[in-house]
């Protein structure tokens, strides 16, 4: 008797070692209701900015690269950003500020930019900033063969540098998102003598800019450490502090394991963590000396349909999926609370954003719902599945696992099942999801996209030639890509209001997609971190504004 | 014993040559190529298939695989897709820290797991032994996720004994020998659980033996039955087991070292493989099979010198 208590004890404390452990603290579903803030969510300061310290960031991985044309990567655009500066920044509201230029002026027909640029701006290196650097950058850009993302400024047809603080773009035609592109996490300005110094090792060992933080060092797979540049002094007008940055250096830890980033960052050895796991989240905002900021990242998450794949080439067929989704319960149970019901694939506080989308987008009615798959000929099968012609409704369901699609298809196969509608949920890992997703044979897939102005995700998804991806709708509507086209081109910016208004209406007439869900971003902050404020990127930018406080 | 050595040796470039086409065919058939990864999911095809162009991934796979075998009997293993280093710096920037990990896991995995094994062996029956192989089982059988999660919650967060992810350096500095003791152990469990289970049981089999009863009949010391009768007879056994673990220690290193942070070669590959970063997959796995290959080479040469009575030809 006595043996076998001694050995239940042992049996007890191991599994309490492993469930402390293992377990994420579950929170209830729902629990935490946030008002969706709008984006560049501020947690508020204590007082006067302090200079001093080193801030430290966990990444889940190595950025690849620091050279910006040849690389896609998130984490390399966070880098590049703190350590260079563009010509112009998106602010938080969305509009477009001076950086790097002082001014610019775009031609009546939309194909001349000319950028006055400012004066006293150095390098790290120590070299004067001028006209010669800009058409550098963006030449070089345009000529690498296996650049990723030259595509986005190919409308450009020469670059003219009439003198030192002069820049005048002509473009093949007129580019309404070229300013977009400007500002855009690749279009940051590069040294022309550095870059030709190091050749090949340009963005590997080397790299050289004008932004608020020097590079230092990178230990691959270990840590970046950036240093103050106390040169910096021109500051775009969007962040508090004309510069230099108040901290002394950053030094960004990799860290893979999302497990391992929460426990060294609740243990106090990290500054910042991002994206911090929806299940981990109440637990660590309960946690003294450290909080999480939630933010509005212009994400949605929706399901997707291949319109060309029967029965879902039938409207009243993915319209009636539409009517039968309970968003509410998917953002308590599959997203932990940390979101909003999405009705369109723009987030209300994207610009551009198509007001009439509130009335026209379809809410949870499963009576409609039945009624329209009564209508499409879908009758009650045997089990509770409609049936046509002997077959059932199904819908093939794609997901990326690990990532709150699992959970949210899990629930979906509830709701559409009360509809009669069975879900056959598959899941991927990330790449061989992307790789299948673009094949033609995917039908309902769910993933999140998440874009800083219109075009990103209305001309990239829904314009007929950009199938396969990331239009894998398979739509192809000629007047919706008469819109777009128009987009793009129209110098009447009324015009082009209306154009992205036309689209969001029209995509939502034929359910193309089944928006789901309007993430929240997570940020993990120790409390000594103050004037964190979070872009519209997502990051906090060049991070000139965070201070630590001693 | 030298002309043994030489002929395993020999065999070493063969193994090699079967690892490289076994992982030239696989990663041609996991989903997901790296043009479509470097181009970032939602790329036109036509930049896709400018880096594909540009990375010779639109050549028929021998013709791949032959320019690829080419360049690495001249010694050279490629660049990364995706940083752009020589694979080679990276895999030799990785590959001392897999080593210092892997060999502290060795040093301690006989050191806990033969006296665990003596003792439950010892105390044969009692409490002792059952906790001890409930202990083993446990060691086992639970995922080295989970334990690495463990011992990283209780001795580095709780107790803060250790630092709980990071490289802290070399293991001949104070701080470097506190960053590997939680990796080092949790890729050890596997191993000492599993070779104090053999212990025990080698060493029952021993104790079962006439000599050693003769031993115990004139009076020595349990002590020293057990130690010079017992363990000297079941080390053999042991050994074989040690071996084979400490190569697979190296196995285990990728999600240890992937859940502590740990800059070595095991999560080099996880990278790789989650970018297809081709070149550094196979960079990455060649010498991870050299590795297996030299380490098992070393363990057979050890047996001749624990054990008198084997000789290689």
């Amino acid at each position: 008797m006595r043996r076998r208590g001694a050995f239940r004890a042992a049996a007890l404390v191991l599994t309490c070692w492993f469930l402390a452990a293992c377990a994420p603290a579950a929170p209830a579903p729902g629990a935490t209701a946030p008002a969706a803030p709008a984006p560049g969510a501020t947690a508020q300061s204590a007082g006067q900015a302090q200079r001093g310290g080193t801030l430290i960031v966990a990444f889940n991985a190595d950025p690849e690269t620091l050279d910006p044309h040849v690389t896609t990567a998130l984490l390399a655009s966070r880098v590049l950003g703190l350590i260079h500066n563009n010509l112009l920044v998106r602010d938080f509201d969305g509009s477009f500020k001076p950086e790097l230029a002082e001014k610019w002026d775009v031609s009546p027909d939309g194909k001349t930019y000319t950028f006055t640029l400012k004066k006293g701006v150095k390098f790290h290196s120590g070299k004067d900033f001028t006209s010669a650097d800009v058409k550098y950058t963006f030449e070089r850009w345009l000529s690498i063969d296996k650049s990723p993302t030259s595509f986005s400024i190919k409308p450009i047809d020469h670059i003219d540098t009439p003198d030192p603080s002069t820049v005048v773009f002509t473009l093949k035609q007129p580019y309404n998102i070229f300013l977009d592109q400007l500002a855009g996490a690749w279009a940051v300005i590069l040294n022309k003598d550095s870059v030709d110094k190091a050749g090949t090792d340009y963005g590997v060992t080397a790299a050289d800019g004008t932004g608020p933080y020097k590079f230092v060092s990178w230990t691959r797979n270990q840590k970046i450490v950036l240093a103050r540049n106390d040169a910096y002094n021109w500051n775009s007008s969007i962040f508090q502090n004309p510069g230099p940055a108040y901290v002394d250096g950053i030094e960004i830890r990799i860290i893979p394991e999302e497990n391992t980033r929460v426990a060294e960052f609740q243990a106090g050895n990290i500054h910042l963590v991002q994206d911090v796991p929806l299940g981990d989240v109440d637990r660590l905002s309960n946690t003294p000396g450290v909080s999480i900021v939630k933010y509005d990242q212009l994400q949605t998450d929706y399901l997707g349909f291949n319109i060309s794949k029967p029965p879902f080439d039938d409207v009243r067929v993915r319209q009636a999926v539409n009517y039968a989704i309970n968003r509410d319960e998917i953002v308590a149970g599959a997203n932990f609370g940390l979101g909003t019901a999405a009705r369109t694939m723009l987030t209300p506080s994207t610009p551009n954003y198509w007001p009439g989308s509130d009335q026209a987008a379809p809410t949870f009615d499963l009576a409609r719902a039945n009624s329209l798959l009564d209508q499409a000929g879908w009758t009650m099968g045997s089990g509770g599945i409609r049936e046509k012609n002997g077959q059932q409704l199904v819908l093939p369901l794609w997901v990326i696992n690990p990532g709150s699609a699992v959970l949210q298809a899990q629930i979906l196969e509830q709701q559409l099942g009360k509809a009669g509608i069975k879900v056959d949920t598959k899941q991927f890992e990330q790449t061989a999801w992307f790789a299948a997703a673009r094949s033609g044979e995917q039908v309902g897939f769910i993933v999140g996209i998440f874009f800083e102005n219109p075009d990103g995700i209305l001309y990239f998804y829904f314009y007929s030639k950009q199938q396969p991806a990331p239009n894998r709708f398979s739509y192809a509507d000629p007047q919706v890509d008469q819109w777009l086209e128009d987009s793009r081109v129209n110098p009447d910016q009324a015009a082009v209001t209306q154009d992205y208004a036309n689209v969001q209406k029209k995509v939502i007439e034929d359910s193309v997609t089944a928006p789901l869900v309007h993430e929240l971003g997570t940020l993990g902050k120790a409390d000594a971190v103050q004037d964190v404020k979070v872009h519209p990127s997502r990051w906090m930018y060049r991070m000139t504004d965070v201070w630590l406080k001693k | 014993m030298t002309q043994y050595v030489l002929r395993r040796l020999v065999v070493l470039p063969i193994v090699l040559f079967g690892v490289s086409v076994l992982v030239f065919m696989v990663l041609h058939l996991v989903p997901g190529n790296p043009a479509q990864v470097i181009a970032g999911p939602d790329a036109p095809p036509e930049t896709v298939a400018q880096i594909e162009r540009e990375l010779g991934l639109d050549r028929p796979l021998p013709e791949q695989y032959a320019r690829y075998i080419g360049r690495v009997l001249q010694g050279d293993l490629g660049r990364s897709l995706r940083s752009r280093r020589p694979v080679l710096d990276d895999v030799m920037d990785a590959l001392p820290n897999t080593l210092q990990l892997t060999l502290v896991a060795a040093i301690i995995t006989p050191l806990i797991a033969i006296p665990l094994g003596v003792i439950a062996a010892a105390r044969r029956g009692t409490r002792v032994d059952r906790g001890l192989m409930l202990l083993s089982m446990l060691g086992i059988t639970v995922p080295v996720f989970a334990i690495a999660l463990g011992f990283m919650w209780s001795f580095g967060y709780q107790l803060r004994w250790f630092p709980i992810s990071g490289y802290g350096g070399p293991i001949w500095t104070f701080d470097g020998l506190r960053s590997v003791a939680l990796p080092a152990l949790t890729l050890a469990v596997g191993a000492v659980a599993a070779l104090a289970r053999l212990t025990r049981s080698a060493m029952l089999e021993v104790l079962n033996q006439d000599f050693v009863r003769t031993a115990r009949a004139k009076g020595l010391r349990e002590r020293v039955v057990l130690a010079r009768h017992g363990l000297a007879n079941a080390l053999l056994p042991v050994i074989t087991v040690l071996g084979l673990q400490i190569a697979l220690l190296l196995s285990g290193a990728f999600v240890t070292e992937t859940v502590f942070a740990w800059p070595g070669v095991g999560r080099l590959a996880v990278f790789a493989i989650q970018g297809r970063d081709f070149p550094l997959v196979q960079g990455t796995v060649l010498v991870i099979a050299v590795l297996f290959v030299l380490v098992n080479l070393v363990v057979d040469v050890m047996y001749a010198y624990v054990d008198p009575r084997i000789h290689y030809q």
